[in-house]
């Protein structure tokens, strides 16, 4: 009887642990998975690369005298059909450049916008707050340049079952003074797969 | 003074040994199989970042599409990180010479390896 009982407690737990799905953890540092229709992060870190090695490269960034341009993050629209927050390209962008001692980004207005600022300031009014700790008015630094954009996606039907899906990942740096775009950034990544894959 | 120069003599040697090197390290055999790296150039520019180029050469009679990565170090020998330390795709068209240029993420940089891959 016992043994009838530890078998079929043995077999149970032999199916229960076959029908758990296996997840592994992605090595980000070095991932040699499968490539995938839609975007993946491997595609946001090689766009923010490329755009951001043409950005040190070029002399956009480069203050003339020295020290840091503000920049503020504009608009960047996803125009893709897929659901993805544009910062998973912006952030790491912002990162690189902030590291570069090229230039401050501002969270005053733009994209980026942290509302805190103007709340801080709101404490002006409120007695309970110490007055000559908050923060004085006209501290705001106004931004130099914008970074705007979008990202972009075409599906291509190739007739043999396949398809074919391009991305696009275009940037605009523009000096806010005269309005000039004085950097220009796109990337391509292209990617071919069974008509049946779905991209979004 | 003789003493002087002995010290100045002893830091200069201690900060010698210190410094970082650079250099470029081909990683994967096959890679190394086809990829001839001839030269490394290096310039400050005028806004103080280090930019290295490397040429190179794929001597076979076949595309290639490589790996590199460059981890950047500042005159500590800490690493400043960088989305150029993540591999990136490199194309090396048959018969043909190829620049990788980079411009280091920081002004901080004085040091640096390059690692080609498959």
């Amino acid at each position: 009887m016992k043994i009838a009982i530890l078998t079929v407690s043995a077999l149970c737990l032999a199916l229960l642990s076959g029908c758990a799905d296996k997840v592994s953890k992605i090595d980000i540092n070095n991932d040699t998975g499968d490539q995938v229709i839609g975007l993946d992060y491997r595609d946001f870190q090689l766009a923010a690369s490329e755009a951001t090695q043409s950005m040190l490269r070029s002399p956009a960034l480069s203050k003339p005298g020295g020290g840091r341009y503000i920049l503020a993050i504009s608009d960047v629209k996803n125009d893709t059909m897929q659901h993805i927050d544009t910062d998973q390209l912006i952030k790491k962008i912002r990162i690189e450049l902030l590291n570069s001692g090229k230039v401050y980004v501002t969270t005053a207005i733009g994209d980026a916008e942290d509302k805190m600022n103007k709340k801080a300031r709101a404490l002006r009014e409120d007695d309970e707050f110490r007055n000559s700790s908050v923060a004085k008015k006209g501290t705001l630094i106004a931004p130099d340049m914008s970074l705007s954009g979008k990202i972009l996606q075409r599906n291509i039907n190739m007739g043999n079952g396949k398809q074919q899906v391009e991305y696009y990942f275009m940037l605009t740096l523009t000096d806010l003074n005269n309005g000039f775009a004085t950097w220009e950034g796109e990337t391509i990544i292209g990617k071919r797969a069974s008509g049946k894959a779905v991209a979004w | 003074m003789k003493l002087a120069i002995g010290f100045i003599f002893a830091v200069t040697l201690l900060f010698t040994g210190c410094a970082q090197k650079s250099y470029v390290k081909i990683v994967d055999n096959e890679v190394a199989e086809y990829v001839n790296v001839q030269d490394i150039k290096e310039r400050i520019r005028d806004d103080g970042l280090l930019e290295i180029q490397i040429n190179a050469q794929n001597d076979t009679n076949e595309y290639k599409l490589f790996k590199y990565r460059v981890d950047w170090q500042d005159k500590d020998g800490f690493l400043i990180p960088s989305l150029s330390s993540k591999w990136a795709d490199f194309p090396a068209h048959k018969n043909s010479k190829f620049k990788i240029n980079i411009v280091a993420p920081s002004a901080k940089a004085t040091a640096y390896q390059v690692y080609l891959s498959e």
